[in-house]
């Protein structure tokens, strides 16, 4: 129940005392963002024809403009026809057709550098954003084409980062409007962000039911690290292509693939020589001896060189190629 | 109903007029941008897809009229009749593949669909 209360704009008092946020109340003393809410049916608008705005009032209506919820004022729309998404109920969302569809919204003078809550049909997830002045879309993204899912249920920008605690209680709300909460259960993770270059923090989500990520971070060039995710199986063809500033990657993150399919997976990035490393030394911890086997990186720095102890950099490289791997790197070796 | 169109880019500009004669104003002007899709030869194309009215299909195979918010002459209805006569809606046993010389257009719920019939697929300009 106390789920239910947290989307009403009102700022509930805790157990404690303390007020506990809710969407409505994380832009207060007028903190820039926006709050798009597709659940709240009196936000949606459609325009049968040129110059006239009514309100939605049924699913498979065409939605021209949703209203800001979060009280600043920054209305997303779209002006020409086909471009518009779809109301849809069960649960209510934007769908989208991922051909032309995107609603934007304007971001004011000194953009919005904060966090994103992305809640679609198929998983909710907080993102570290910078959104520069100007028309963007509220999906986040920067194409048409790609989303984490085919709709969206909710989605809330916020200028200044939220804590831990608000992205939970927006998460919630979110979920709680019919989002599934993270993205555990799903297998196919192909283009979901690609092309999300505002995004600058990544979320540790449950990637651990996913089998294909073929350039789901394709173009994130907004991203200078990324999160430790359990990947455990899939093909990763692609996946983090023209991650122009991706420097930092953990240890570690494919240990456990069964895969072999990395082909431009790392081309047009900028990782550190630990990070080659990493995931050379990871590629090798898998075993993988069959399959593919293809593994590209371009940009950035060369892994190290030659200890001889077999483990990392130059060292990985020729244990990979034992097993049959083919890798190209920076540096050439 | 939705409708998924298909237009090769060399013909964008024309079916951009022909957008705003069928749809509703000068924004419509941005129908069709640039070439995201292509087809097996590498030809390109740019998508649309949208829900239409029921009189969408008739004032499209109709005579064109210039809209009566064009008072300013904004539309080529040159152009637009031009497009007009690009258009190939796909029915019954024609073939759905998209052509460089044509504006195919499909009838159905899913635009994705209607784009993967017609032998499209996105357009990655490093991969």
């Amino acid at each position: 129940m106390a789920r239910l209360s947290l989307g009403v704009g009102l700022t509930r008092r805790g157990g404690g005392g303390a007020e506990a946020p809710t969407i409505a109340s994380l832009f207060a003393g007028d903190r820039q963002g926006a709050w798009f809410d597709p659940s709240t049916l009196s936000t949606l608008f459609q325009k049968p024809a040129d110059g006239v705005e009514i309100p939605v009032d049924a699913a498979g209506q065409s939605v021209s403009r949703i209203a800001d919820r979060s009280g600043r004022g920054n209305n997303a729309t779209q002006a020409t026809a086909s471009r518009r998404p779809t109301y849809q109920t069960g649960p209510a969302r934007l769908a989208l057709d991922k051909i032309d569809d995107l609603l934007l919204v304007t971001v004011p003078a000194g953009g919005w550098t904060g966090t994103m809550v992305l809640a679609t049909d198929e998983g909710t997830a907080s993102y570290g954003v910078t959104l520069a002045e100007g028309a963007r879309n509220i999906s986040g993204g920067t194409d048409a084409r790609y989303l984490p899912g085919s709709a969206i249920v909710g989605s809330v920008f916020r200028d200044g980062a939220l804590t831990s605690e608000e992205k939970a209680m927006v998460e919630a709300v979110l979920v709680d409007n019919g989002a599934p909460a993270g993205y555990g259960a799903h297998r196919n993770f192909t283009n979901y962000w690609n092309g999300f270059s505002n995004i600058t923090e990544f979320p540790t989500i449950d990637v651990s039911s996913g089998a294909g990520f073929t350039q789901a971070w394709r173009g994130c060039s907004g991203l200078t690290s990324f999160p430790e995710l359990a990947f455990t199986a899939g093909a990763f063809y692609g996946s983090w292509n023209n991650c122009s500033n991706l420097a930092t990657f953990p240890a570690n993150m494919f240990n456990n693939v069964t895969g072999g399919q990395f082909t431009q997976a790392f081309n047009g990035t900028n990782l550190t020589e630990a990070s080659i490393d990493n995931i050379l030394v990871s590629l090798v911890a898998s075993g993988i001896a069959a399959g593919t086997r293809v593994f590209d990186q371009s940009g950035g720095s060369a892994p190290s060189t030659k200890t001889g102890d077999g483990l990392k950099g130059q060292d990985a490289i020729d244990t990979l190629r034992s097993l049959g791997w083919t890798v190209a790197v920076t540096g050439g070796y | 109903m939705r409708i998924t169109i298909a237009c090769p880019v060399a013909m964008t500009s024309d079916a951009n007029q022909l957008a705003m004669v069928l749809a509703f104003g000068p924004a419509d002007a941005l129908t069709y941008g640039e070439g995201t899709w292509q087809d097996d030869a590498s030809n390109l194309y740019s998508a649309a897809s949208g829900i239409i009215g029921s009189q969408f299909l008739g004032m499209a195979t109709s005579t064109l009229v210039r809209p009566a918010w064009d008072t300013d002459n904004l539309v080529n209805m040159a152009g637009a009749a031009r497009a007009q006569a690009a258009v190939a809606l796909i029915q019954g046993d024609d073939s759905p593949l998209a052509s460089p010389t044509q504006i195919t257009a499909i009838l159905g719920d899913d635009g994705l669909a209607a784009l993967a019939a017609m032998g499209l697929a996105p357009v990655e300009a490093d991969l």
